[in-house]
């Protein structure tokens, strides 16, 4: 079932065009990796696919216009989780979480969105982190902290902007096993701007290869992924080794001539 | 469908828990923090009526207030002073002082700028140029004067406020747009005013600068009620809309990405706060400490949580206020310094105090 589409959708960022012309369907459950070099568009997009940005064109959330249906009811079915947030507005772990309950407040906390908190941080391990400023924490938890609120929405589409840059590599491994167990278990879809091949290779089912402001790839990684290809995107040298089934990109060098 | 990872039985059997008691808990302290300080105000509020140069004993006044509560006003000297001259002003300078707070709390959080106020983003100096423009050209309108002051300063403020919106809007009603445009507008109706009084006589030149100085000598029931009645109207909607206020402070995107739409909010804040601003700086004058210090003493004690930020700072603001004018007419005998003054002399040390003593990150 199509849940997320675009169709023909350009942004042009003053007078500089981000993206052109793209478009694509994604169904319920899939987890996509949108893939491509800094400044391809990726996080365009995915602004574009929430209605954060309004782009050209028409993105359509289970068959409707987006821009037709109002920002709360959207913020039920969409939620976005930013690479980083900023002001240093004090406020602890547990209220942020909460925030994501905004969608669906009208005057005040309901005991069931405190519940549906409780129970997104526990499942993200955030519980300890409860009463702890959001400044306080580490980098990691932070990320997890605004994965949290995300799932707090209850969506049925998460958008994540990076969600690994910053982490270190438990922390990069620990949130990409929270998603994949979300999309897997919860009839959750996921559309991820991502620099890291290899986490996209491993985790998504799919990958959205951006370049020049344009798809130029859609397919599952092991299709899609090649050294050729990755030296037409990235201009970079790399082999795909796939030790004990796993399947690693090592770039070797900067392509010569490029 | 299962919608996210939870169920709603799930959640629900499992009681209540520590997270959810930790929540209540400190929910309860700070609605017993706002008890307290309203506590702190209702005193403050007493002692204020009970000062002044008409030679009543506390006691007298007490009897007052409760004999004109009951009903029974049989027009004596006592009721006269209480009623005729005390009252309102006490009252005008409390919900002065927390309309003001609650403004430059509103418009700290739509803007993510600590410096943020009425003050600063030129709404006050905007009043202050249509005032000074009414004192001016407005005394051979005779009996009209003092009216023509207030509903001039009352329209410049919102004009100040369309003009910050106007060239915002060219750029993108960004939070940095709207401070730019802000303090653009604030020099100009700095120079602007400065111009006009380069031309005026000395007497004008001074009923000016007291007019800018902030007083609250110059209240009435009927003004009283208008201040009242906008505050009734604005402060629940700023209140329902604190929730989308914590989001914005958190960013544009983020807001949206809440379902909050970012440009509206702001602009729909901007210009309640700037109505609540004109309707108590037109009759007051310019009172422009209060706006920029009281969120940031409240948010050194409580944090940034906009649904108690809001009412807190504006309970603080009234509190400051009401000490400042209870000062103000204590500090020098028979002598009443105007209120604006006397803000910043007992708001700067409190500020300064918490400002050294709370160690951890509050904005």
């Amino acid at each position: 079932m199509v849940i997320l589409s675009a169709h023909k959708i350009s942004f042009t960022y003053r007078e500089t065009s981000v993206i052109t012309d793209i478009s694509f369907e994604i169904s319920s459950g899939e987890f996509v990796g949108l893939c491509g070099k800094n400044g391809s568009g990726k996080t365009t997009l995915l602004k574009c696919l929430g209605n954060i940005l309004t782009p050209e064109g028409i993105v359509k959330l289970n068959g409707v216009d987006i821009t037709s249906i109002t920002p709360k009811i959207r913020a039920q079915k969409i939620g976005y989780v930013p690479q980083s947030i900023h002001g240093r507005i004090a406020r602890s772990v547990f209220d942020a979480v909460l925030m994501g309950r905004l969608p669906y407040i009208t005057w005040g906390v309901s005991s069931q969105d405190i519940h549906i908190v409780e129970q997104v941080m526990e499942q993200l391990g955030l519980i300890p982190f409860a009463d702890r400023d959001m400044f306080e924490i580490s980098g990691g938890e932070r990320q997890k902290a605004l994965i949290a609120r995300a799932i707090a929405q209850q969506p049925d589409i998460l958008l994540l902007d990076e969600p690994t840059a910053n982490l270190d590599l438990y922390h990069q491994l620990e949130v990409m096993d929270v998603l994949t167990h979300l999309v897997q278990k919860s009839n959750l879809t996921a559309v991820m701007a991502v620099h890291d091949l290899t986490l996209a290779m491993r985790y998504c089912s799919r990958i959205l290869l951006i370049n020049d402001h344009h798809v130029i790839q859609d397919g599952s990684p092991h299709e899609i992924l090649s050294p050729d290809l990755i030296r037409e995107v990235y201009q970079v040298d790399a082999y795909i080794s796939s030790d004990g089934g796993v399947p690693h990109i090592v770039p070797i060098r900067a392509s010569i001539g490029a | 469908m299962n919608k996210g990872v939870l169920s709603i039985p799930d959640m629900l059997s499992t009681g209540k828990s520590e997270l959810t008691s930790a929540y209540l808990q400190g929910k309860a302290k700070k609605i017993s923090f706002i008890c307290g300080l309203g506590v702190v105000l209702f005193i403050l509020l007493c002692v204020s009526v009970t000062i002044g140069s008409a030679g009543l004993s506390t006691l007298e006044v007490a009897k007052t207030l409760i004999e004109g509560m009951n009903g029974s006003m049989t027009g004596t000297y006592e009721q006269a002073v209480v009623f005729g001259l005390r009252l309102h002003r006490v009252l005008f300078g409390a919900f002065s002082g927390f309309g003001l707070a609650i403004c430059g709390t509103v418009m700290q959080g739509i803007l993510r700028n600590p410096l943020a106020s009425p003050f600063t983003l030129g709404i006050s100096s905007s009043a202050a140029f249509g005032a000074s423009l009414a004192i001016i050209f407005g005394t051979s309108f005779g009996v009209l004067g003092e009216s023509l002051v207030i509903i001039n300063a009352f329209i410049f403020t919102i004009l100040a406020t369309f003009g910050i919106y106007l060239m915002a809007k060219h750029r993108g009603v960004t939070a940095e747009s709207m401070i730019l445009a802000g303090i653009l507008i604030m020099y100009l109706f700095s120079a602007m005013t400065s111009f006009l009084q380069f031309f005026a006589s000395a007497e004008h030149n001074q009923e000016i600068v007291f007019w800018t100085f902030g007083s609250l000598s110059r209240t009435s029931w009927e003004k009283l009620t208008v201040v009242f009645g906008i505050l009734v109207v604005t402060v629940p909607y700023l209140l329902w809309r604190s929730w989308d206020i914590n989001a914005l402070s958190e960013g544009d995107e983020i807001a949206k990405g809440l379902g909050v739409s970012a440009d509206r909010t702001r602009i729909v804040c901007m210009m309640i706060t700037s109505v609540i601003t004109a309707s108590i700086i037109c009759f007051t004058g310019v009172i422009g400490f209060i706006g920029l210090v009281a969120p940031h003493i409240t948010r050194m004690i409580i944090g940034g949580d906009m649904r108690y930020l809001l009412p807190i700072s504006g309970l603080i603001g009234a509190i400051l206020l009401t000490g400042a004018d209870i000062l103000s007419r204590i500090i020098i005998p028979d002598q009443i310094i105007s209120v604006g003054i006397m803000t910043a002399f007992i708001g700067i040390p409190f500020f300064g105090y918490l400002f050294m003593r709370v160690r951890r990150e509050y904005w």
